[in-house]
């Protein structure tokens, strides 16, 4: 596969050296509209050709895939322009700033046959998916019962960087500056994780965010903060079982943590993942009497990058689509909507 | 203090035992409608006088203070008639089947000016006294996001061939309110309690699971809810989940809660296992060290409720809090059901027991 890399901000460097380790593909071109990042993007990932626009790079055309690592407003516009020259789409998530805009994105890929994928980055947790196999083989049973949060502490810590002083985490307390808060930056992922790790999709929502007070006014500067610090959902899935899914950038202890809780009539499992390292626990069989759990060891899994490389060698799309990043985003805009409203909402 | 002992089922043994072990508590009667159960109780507790009911009790008279272990629907008639009689009432939980009689309890207590408590017997975790007073002390500053979760797995482990006195509690009819009336008010408690804060916004969602054709076992309608989640603002701007379920494999009877603030988190485990208080606080927030806290033990609510009648003034938990907490689970019901926000205007948090609006 050859594949050109579209944005070469931070999160560019984590595709550019996934994919160059994955047997097969060649990064053979850089685009941006800063030529300096852009050279320089280039030259530590020795790719050969850069240009400054989308359109530039298909009037060129060498290239079977694109890696879209653009900010998130812009996936939709030049995501549907790779797919209408023919390419095959890797995009970072969000998939788009609403669900509309996500489902045509998923319309004009499948229509035109092509592979479509998002870095929802957590599927290359391992425990994750073996707790999704370990579900799906009808070991714990039917389930009954979720919980998943995703809980950080950058608002109170200082681990990250001061929030107070610094624009890559002020942009993300302001609408105004394209944040959707909590709910935009990590909402999908805790979504993610609990449906694709229970096996079940969301039926209603109740959501419930909050922005707390943090400055004078609610303002550092040219930034207004208004956009959401936390966020919980009262879900049910499809086969009735209740789910609590929330997340928090208040939540002291928790640098970047994400657990899943998932019980079912026969057994659970527990996925903890940490910033120094990731758990599985389970509770299965006899071991349900007593309520003991043990921790299983798992195998390493193919991330994203290399999902996405098979799928464009085989031509068979794999998970996460694009569709499900866009029904995972139709829930997200719901949860903006319970919030407003105070009700619940069906998300099917 | 003279305690009669109403009521001799399963629980009234765990009442009998904690009270035998208070100096200055004598157990001068017992009551109960079956002379077996009641004879086979007194025996064990060395109890003479034996009742039938709670009126010849009365008749006699000589306590000063009634341990109310009857079945939940009659917790509200006995202890009006006890409170009538100028006795002071501890109760179990949960003080009534709803609010407005709660309430009415409530009322009668305060009016005759007679000692009333509720027995939220995880008051007696030492570990929540200290997490309330971590919180208290500002050490995790202003809270900001809580979860709290209740979780037994008893209803996954039943076998529905051979029904068990448990069975009762899977149906309305039989006058169970499922999960929500079962443990609800104890995790409500449990958290509103630690977190120092009332609830006063809140939707709720209730679940009931098939467990048998027809959701019937005989004369049982398999109805009771199996799980809810009650998706809280608290009166600080808080936000907040209170879940739970009897399905949940791999916890026998866990509470776990978590707090976290603007300048720290908390979290509280408890389980037949034990207790485990952990905090991460200061120089350990950029890490996210956590480190466990130990707690000096507390007194039971048996030892407070004795202390009160010593002293003549209640002490929490009280009747009029129990109230407060029934007015939640009530609404959760009506939440349930309409899928709607509701407000509360009355707090579930402690207050002076002189308040007299709810």
């Amino acid at each position: 596969m050859r594949l050109l890399i579209l944005g070469t901000g931070g999160m560019a460097a984590q595709h550019a050296k996934h994919f160059a380790a994955i047997e097969g593909v060649t990064l053979v071109g850089g685009v941006d509209v800063d030529p300096a990042r852009l050279a320089k993007f280039n030259a530590t990932h020795g790719i050969p050709n850069g240009f400054a626009s989308l359109q530039e790079a298909i009037a060129w055309g060498e290239f079977d895939a694109i890696a879209n690592v653009t900010p998130d407003r812009v996936h939709h516009e030049t995501s549907i322009a790779a797919l209408q020259a023919g390419k095959h789409v890797f995009c970072e998530k969000p998939l788009a700033t609403d669900a509309p805009k996500a489902f045509e994105m998923v319309e004009v890929a499948e229509k035109a046959g092509l592979i479509n994928m998002v870095n929802l980055t957590y599927r290359n947790v391992a425990q994750l998916q073996k707790a999704r196999e370990i579900v799906l083989s009808g070991q714990i049973g039917s389930v009954k019962h979720v919980e998943a949060s995703y809980l950080q502490s950058w608002l109170v810590s200082k681990a990250w960087g001061d929030w107070r002083t610094e624009s890559q985490w002020l942009w993300r307390l302001s609408k105004s500056h394209g944040s959707n808060g909590v709910l935009g930056d990590i909402g999908v992922h805790i979504l993610d994780f609990a449906s694709y790790g229970a096996g079940l999709d969301i039926d209603h929502v109740f959501a419930r965010l909050k922005t707390f007070d943090k400055a004078p006014g609610n303002k550092i500067g040219e930034y207004t903060l208004d956009a959401n610090d936390s966020f919980t959902m009262a879900v049910d899935f499809t086969n009735g079982a209740l789910g609590v899914i929330h997340a928090s950038r208040w939540a002291t202890g928790h640098l970047n943590e994400l657990r899943l809780r998932c019980y079912g009539d026969k057994g659970s499992v527990e996925v903890r993942h940490r910033h120094n390292g990731s758990e599985l626990l389970v509770c299965l069989g006899e071991d349900i009497e007593t309520a003991t759990w043990k921790t299983l060891e798992v195998e390493p899994v193919e991330t994203n990058y290399q999902r996405f490389a098979t799928a464009v060698k085989t031509g068979h799309n794999l998970e996460p689509s694009f569709r499900h990043a866009a029904n995972l985003q139709k829930v997200l805009d719901l949860a903006t909507v319970s919030d407003a409203e105070l009700r619940e909402l069906a998300a099917r | 203090m003279r305690l009669l002992i109403l009521g001799t089922g399963r629980m009234a043994h765990n009442h009998a035992k904690a009270f035998a072990a208070i100096a200055g508590v004598e157990m001068v009667g017992a009551v109960d409608t079956s002379a077996e159960n009641l004879d086979a109780f007194c025996s064990a507790f060395g109890i003479e006088r034996r009742f039938s009911t709670l009126e010849a009790a009365l008749a006699w008279g000589e306590f000063d203070a009634v341990d109310n272990v009857t079945p939940d629907a009659v917790h509200h008639p006995t202890t009006l008639l006890a409170l009538a009689a100028g006795k002071h009432v501890f109760c179990e939980k949960p003080l009534a089947t709803n609010a407005d009689k709660a309430m009415e309890m409530v009322e009668a207590a305060e009016r005759a000016g007679l000692v009333n408590m509720v027995n939220l017997t995880y008051r007696n975790v030492a570990e929540l006294h200290k997490a309330r007073e971590i919180v208290a002390a500002g050490t995790i500053g202003s809270v900001k996001h809580i979860e709290a979760s209740y979780l037994q797995h008893w209803v996954a482990l039943r076998d529905f061939n051979d029904p068990g006195p448990w069975l009762w509690r899977l149906s309305t009819g039989h006058g169970s309110n499922g999960t929500l009336g079962d443990i609800g008010i104890h995790i409500l408690d449990f958290t509103t309690f630690a977190a120092g804060q009332d609830i006063v916004s809140m939707n709720c969602r209730l679940q009931t699971f098939a467990k048998v054709p027809g959701d019937r076992i005989g004369e049982y309608v398999l109805d009771a809810n199996d799980s809810f989640i009650i998706s809280a603002e608290f009166a600080n701007g808080a936000i907040g989940t209170i879940h739970s379920s009897r399905w949940a494999s791999g916890h026998a009877n866990d509470q776990r809660l978590r707090i976290y603030g603007e300048k720290g988190g908390l979290e509280l485990s408890h389980g037949h296992w034990g207790t485990l208080l952990r905090l991460c606080v200061g120089e350990d927030v950029p890490t996210g060290t956590w480190r466990e806290i130990k707690a000096e033990p507390v007194q039971t609510n048996y030892q407070r409720f004795a202390e009160a009648v010593r002293t003549g003034v209640t002490t929490e938990p009280s009747f009029r809090h129990a109230a407060r907490l029934q007015r939640i689970l009530d609404l959760a019901l009506v939440a349930g059901r309409d899928q709607q926000e509701h407000t509360i205007r009355i707090r579930t948090g402690e207050r002076p027991s002189t308040e007299r609006e709810i």
